[in-house]
């Protein structure tokens, strides 16, 4: 049955997709810039959003195909087998959220709360998220509208006009050469960072206003979060050389700290900047714990469908994580090869059950 | 009453935030302005911490400082950096607060001998200090330089170090500065020489005397103010750098006003630096620059002078194995191949590569 959605913007979309490679970008930086290499950079940059955005094209193609259907909708109306969709989905959001909140935990601590318990942080912020999560999308795309233009433009502004008065331009090059981080098995062991803004698509893309072509939103998407990662990776690559940023934990949070604004009486820019990158974090586990819940929603029986309990008892299936997977090794690989095989399943079923998406879309649309 | 219940929640989660049961109130911090690291003796570490003490008391374990100055020194010494601090920190009333540090200064013989590296990364790894310090190289002890009163009446008010890059860069606009960051840029990344400002106390003033080259973090050799300033003009591109020319066997000085530069690595490799400055003559109207030949004749003699004065500049650049000229950034970015064989012998390697510059000073004679 076709359920009724409160549409969201086309802007709102997009920056709700957007965020999510930037925010992996500054969480990972460290990993992010010793497989980059200091050669053809910035083409391992562009890959690394590429590659998910190419494969969110089908996505978007189903999804236009059964209007007015989240992936799981579709699953089930389609194929009667949506838990099968719902499980990578579920696996993958609930994956990316936790990264995500880990990330704002351990960057929150190094640079604002050193003194508190990286867990207080991590309960504080997932308060937050859980109330963004409920909200629903279009909560979470007033909360992004707002934030984002008003509070990171500005800073992102500040980024790039005052972040390259200390940058050495010569670090950049050279600009034609064979990337050295591209096509290595740490490279695709990154992608899964990146990867985290798929399933939100795949959640979102009904939500979008009738009448407004989906693949414009996700283009400005893809190219806001490539602009903006080429930004926060060519900072702190062109302040400290590659081999000061190899060695950073947060090259672009001390980029920043390098920078004098005595005028503006913010002596710390760093401190600035992370108070509002919060806002993205919130942003992104938000909608990735809200996607997780949609699809365990679906999955569960009708009568336990209370979003709210859903997503309380996510926020405490992640704490547990948390918690449960301190060693940042094990994390991170875990991390990888969950999303991996979680995106290879999906993949596979939705290849398995093309024809008949194909079919049911022309009826759809008849 | 369940929105003051929610509101309740939310002020209590956010007092977990606040960090204030492990805060340290501000009347008991020490708030440090200047920070030297030397050497001591058997070669152990030594910190000295120059405190900013508003209430105006004179406590000093390193030093006696005047009557009635609000500044306190204290000094920790120990075979690590780590245990030098915690000594530090032990002789200090109230906890030692690195974050309004705007001074750093190395002695000369813990550049000489164990080199910066240690230090700056040990600032920098525990976020300790602020990366836009002003960073100097000291001849003689860190602790005899912080814990002497200076003569200067400027420099015996309230912040006598503090004061120093004023007065430094007042006095020598040429001056070679670097901010903390530009260190840990220039020690992590191997085609990157370093120089730092080299002072000392002379008659109880702080006398600039040139500038320190360091060759992997260690200091390798110095150059003079006046090769340093050529030096600001070719890399920093600042204005200030003063020609003292001989033109019809009469004096005449010129002083630079802007100045652009440009390197460019050839095959080879081949080195090219073009420098194209603006100079101003330093005297009224003078027979020597009011007609347009003989403008000309003095350009040509100051764009050959200052070229010499490169060359020379080079030449001992290449003696410290410094590449100041940050000759081997741009050829990793020019020429990547040639870079991967020669980086493991950078900068020695600079010894070989041959230099070609290229000089053109325009002469700018308002009134004429």
């Amino acid at each position: 049955m076709k359920t009724r959605y409160h549409p969201i913007s086309p802007l709102q979309l997009a920056l709700l997709i957007g965020c999510m490679p930037l925010v992996a970008a500054l969480s990972q930086y460290d990993r992010l810039v010793l497989i980059l290499g200091d050669r053809g950079w910035w083409v391992t940059v562009l890959a690394t959003v590429a590659v998910p955005g190419l494969l969110g094209i089908p996505v978007l193609s189903i999804s236009r195909r059964v209007p007015g259907h989240t992936a799981v909708g579709i699953g089930h109306e389609v194929m009667g087998a949506g838990a099968l969709v719902a499980v990578p989905v579920f696996l993958v959001s609930g994956a990316t959220a936790l990264m995500v909140l880990r990330g704002m935990s351990t960057l929150v601590q190094v640079s604002l709360l050193p003194k508190t318990p990286e867990f207080v942080i991590f309960l504080a912020a997932s308060a937050v998220v859980g109330y963004l999560a409920v909200s629903g999308p279009v909560g979470l795309g007033r909360f992004a509208e707002i934030s984002l233009i008003l509070v990171a433009g500005p800073l992102v502004l500040a980024i790039l006009v005052m972040g390259f008065q200390n940058v050495t331009p010569a670090y950049w090059g050279p600009w034609l050469t064979w990337p050295t981080g591209l096509l290595t098995t740490q490279f695709f062991g990154t992608l899964p960072y990146f990867l985290g803004l798929l399933p939100s698509l795949l959640m979102l893309a009904p939500y979008l206003q009738t009448r407004t072509p989906s693949s414009r939103p996700y283009g400005w998407a893809l190219a806001l979060s490539t602009v903006l990662l080429e930004v926060a990776v060519a900072i702190p690559l062109g302040t400290f050389g590659p081999g000061g940023a190899r060695l950073l934990h947060f090259p672009l949070l001390t980029a920043l700290d390098a920078i004098s604004i005595n005028i503006l009486f913010v002596q710390e820019m760093a401190v600035v900047a992370v108070s509002f990158w919060t806002l993205l974090f919130f942003l992104a586990a938000g909608v990735n714990v809200w996607s997780a819940g949609q699809a365990l929603t679906e999955l569960l029986p009708k009568k336990w469908r209370r979003r709210r309990l859903v997503v309380l008892a996510l926020l405490a299936l992640l704490a547990v994580g948390d918690s449960g997977l301190t060693s940042e090794p094990i994390y991170h690989q875990a991390y990888v090869w969950w999303t991996l095989l979680a995106l290879v399943g999906y993949v596979a079923i939705h290849l398995a059950f093309w024809p008949q998406y194909w079919i049911r879309g022309r009826h759809h649309a008849h | 009453m369940r929105i003051n219940v929610r509101i309740g929640v939310v002020l209590l989660v956010g007092l977990l935030l606040t960090g204030c049961g492990y805060g340290t109130p501000v009347d008991n911090r020490s708030m440090v302005v200047a920070l030297g690291i030397g050497l001591g003796p058997h070669g152990m570490y030594r910190m000295t911490t120059e405190v900013l003490d508003p209430s105006g008391g004179a406590s000093s374990s390193g030093g006696a400082v005047g009557s009635g100055n609000p500044i306190s020194v204290f000094t920790g010494q120990s075979k690590d950096l780590g245990s030098a601090f915690e000594l530090m920190q032990a002789t200090a009333p109230g906890s030692i607060d690195l974050g309004n540090v705007t001074t750093l200064l190395f002695s000369e013989a813990l550049a000489k001998q164990s080199g910066l590296s240690a230090p700056v990364t040990y600032l920098s790894s525990f976020g300790m200090a602020r990366l836009n310090a002003w960073t100097v190289v000291v001849r003689g002890s860190t602790q005899t330089v912080i814990s002497t009163p200076l003569s200067t009446a400027a420099q015996t008010a309230d912040r006598q170090i503090y004061l120093t890059q004023t007065f430094v860069s007042a006095t020598h606009p040429d001056i070679y500065t670097m901010p903390l960051w530009a260190l840990y840029r220039d020690l992590s990344n191997p085609e990157q020489g370093l120089v730092l400002p080299l002072v000392a106390l002379q008659h109880r003033q702080l006398a600039y005397i040139g500038s320190a080259l360091f060759h992997n973090g260690r200091m390798t050799g110095t150059l003079t103010p006046a090769e340093t300033a050529v030096l600001t003009t070719v890399t920093l591109q600042r204005p200030g750098l003063r020609l003292n020319l001989i033109l019809d066997g009469r004096p005449i000085s010129i002083k630079v006003v802007s100045a652009q530069s440009h390197i460019q690595i050839t095959p080879g490799p081949h080195a090219v630096l073009s420098v194209t400055a603006s100079a101003m003559p330093l005297i009224g109207p003078s027979p020597l620059t009011q007609t347009a030949s003989k403008q000309r004749q003095l350009e040509t003699l100051a764009s050959s002078h200052l070229a010499h004065e490169v060359v020379t500049l080079y030449t001992a650049l290449q003696k410290a194995h410094c590449d100041a000229l940050d000759l081997g950034l741009y050829l990793r970015a020019s020429d990547p191949s040639v870079w991967a064989q020669d980086k493991a012998r950078w900068p020695t390697g600079m010894l070989n590569l041959p230099l070609t510059v290229h000089v053109h000073v325009l002469l700018n004679t308002p009134g004429t």
